[in-house]
């Protein structure tokens, strides 16, 4: 068993995800130190905080390819829907859509559902890299759906996006809350997603503190 | 010479070739897609360099007592026991896994121009190195530079058959493995976080990138595998619309580019493994005028 296969526990399918006492980092440098927090399966978390915080390192531990550099992460599902940033994708290869939504699937008529909901029908064969910003973040999203896992990771989608394109990846989002996935959505304007959080998690000061939707929106 | 007698004494030669155009390009679709078209140039260099390395070492090895005859009618000078190319294959997989393993532990650590100059400076070192095992190499230089180049009138059917189950089994697994291969030089993090096995994968890449560089630089040269790995891939890039349109391309391409420096040979008398690399430039460049597909 590898270091990074040691440091991800699989937890009860209550759970969606746990981390104790954990210190996140890379190589040696911690980023954030003493997380403790729950979050129970089918919740939806926004994840909030500057620039350079450390939304990135959380998300990027949440989603199993950071261990901890101390302490334990514990998820309810072994495989979790990552969505990075377009720009983030080798831009060399010459991928259509369809193949960036199936991902390593043979499924290409649950990829191509996919992207037809959000808005992509016309693209589905087109290539990735030529597509607009705002389509390549969708087609993205479009991945996370194809995939069969309850545990989803949001690194900022709409930050990138017009309104129409922002409002098309919050219904997917909202419809795979709906139908019970844990979620985690990173965003600069917590607002977009006020009617789907049901935590919120602030990454501040080298340490991350997770609060109730509501009390947070009471919160000045 | 008509071209039925070309055809009739270089029938080894030219379908362990056509094997070589189907097995490169579709591993250099792959290596170019990664931004590590570096690698094509590099590793038949080394695959060479690991030959000419075989040759010299060759009367340790064996631990026998060399008696060199004269040259032959081809200027090619003959020992009495050449090195088999098992020997010689192991010899330069060796420094192929070591290049690879360089390769990959630079592609973890380093910038990537940093990972570019590494495999620069590899290229060098194993040119030079080709040069210097080759002039030391009981054999002669001559007869070494001769294999390194393809010698293809020495080309028999075991090269091609060889090649030939290269090409079968290359295009085999690119046909059960192409998504996970691709999606772990295009997105490693999605791949891992979605609990798939990039490394798996990447090493699978490696295995066929080597079997395909040895076999091919030991048979028809290092030189048409330059070309062969790059050009078709290279060519067809910024054409194709989809992965999978791409992996089918890319070795029609090579195969029309081995044709045309096969033609080339024959038409004007000319070597073929340099044939070859003008076959292929030639063909690419047609290639940057055809639609998008």
């Amino acid at each position: 068993m590898t270091d990074r296969q040691a440091a991800f526990v699989q937890g009860p399918r209550i759970l969606g995800l746990s981390l104790q006492d954990a210190t996140l980092g890379y190589g040696k440098r911690a980023v954030l130190s003493g997380v403790n927090l729950d979050v129970p399966r089918g919740a939806f978390v926004s994840v909030t905080g500057v620039s350079g915080a450390g939304k990135s390192t959380f998300l990027r531990a949440a989603a199993g390819l950071l261990p901890p550099l101390r302490g334990s992460i514990q998820r309810g599902t072994r495989s979790v829907a990552w969505v990075p940033q377009a720009d983030s994708l080798g831009a060399l290869h010459p991928v259509s859509a369809m193949e960036v939504a199936a991902g390593a699937s043979r499924n290409t008529e649950r990829a191509r559902a996919a992207l037809e909901s959000l808005g992509l029908k016309d693209e589905v064969r087109s290539r990735f890299s030529r597509l607009s910003g705002g389509q390549r973040q969708r087609v993205l999203v479009a991945r996370a759906l194809v995939i069969d896992t309850d545990f989803i990771v949001f690194d900022e989608p709409t930050s990138a996006l017009d309104d129409e394109s922002s409002a098309l990846v919050r219904a997917a989002a909202a419809r795979r809350k709906a139908e019970g996935a844990t979620i985690l959505y990173a965003t600069h304007q917590p607002n977009e997603v006020a009617d789907l959080e049901t935590l919120r998690l602030s990454v501040a000061g080298g340490g991350v503190s997770l609060s109730d939707a509501q009390s947070a929106l009471k919160t000045p | 010479m008509s071209l039925a007698d070309f055809v009739q004494l270089f029938t080894w030669p030219l379908l362990a070739l056509c094997g070589a155009a189907i097995a490169a390009p579709i591993t250099g679709a792959f290596l170019v897609s990664r931004g590590t078209s570096f690698h094509g140039i590099a590793l038949p260099q080394v695959a060479a360099c690991g030959v000419a390395v075989g040759f010299a070492l060759f009367p340790y090895a064996s631990r026998m007592t060399w008696t060199v005859a004269g040259a032959d009618d081809h200027g090619h000078i003959h020992g009495v026991g050449d090195p088999s190319h098992l020997y010689l294959g192991a010899c330069a997989t060796i420094l192929v896994i070591a290049a690879l393993v360089l390769f990959e532990a630079k592609r973890a650590q380093s910038s990537d121009g940093d990972k570019s100059a590494v495999v620069a400076a590899t290229f060098a070192v194993a040119s030079g190195g080709s040069a210097l095992a080759a002039q030391l190499s009981p054999l002669g230089g001559l007869h070494v530079d001769a294999l390194l180049s393809g010698e293809t009138l020495s080309t028999g059917p075991w090269d091609a058959v060889l090649l030939g189950v290269v090409a079968l089994g290359t295009a085999l697994l690119t046909w059960r493995t192409w998504r996970r291969l691709t999606l772990a030089g295009l997105d490693p993090d999605y791949a891992v976080a979605s609990g798939g096995k990039p490394r798996r994968s990447n090493l699978a890449l490696h295995a066929m990138t080597a079997t395909v560089v040895i076999s091919g630089s030991l048979t028809v040269g290092a030189l048409p595998m330059f070309a062969l790995l790059v050009i078709p891939a290279m060519a067809l890039r910024r054409r194709a619309g989809s992965m999978a349109g791409y992996l089918r391309a890319a070795p029609l391409l090579g195969l029309m580019g081995a044709t045309l420096g096969a033609g080339l040979a024959f038409q004007f008398d000319l070597s073929m493994d340099a044939s070859v690399v003008a076959g292929c430039a030639i063909v690419g460049l047609v290639a940057r005028l055809i639609p998008r597909f």
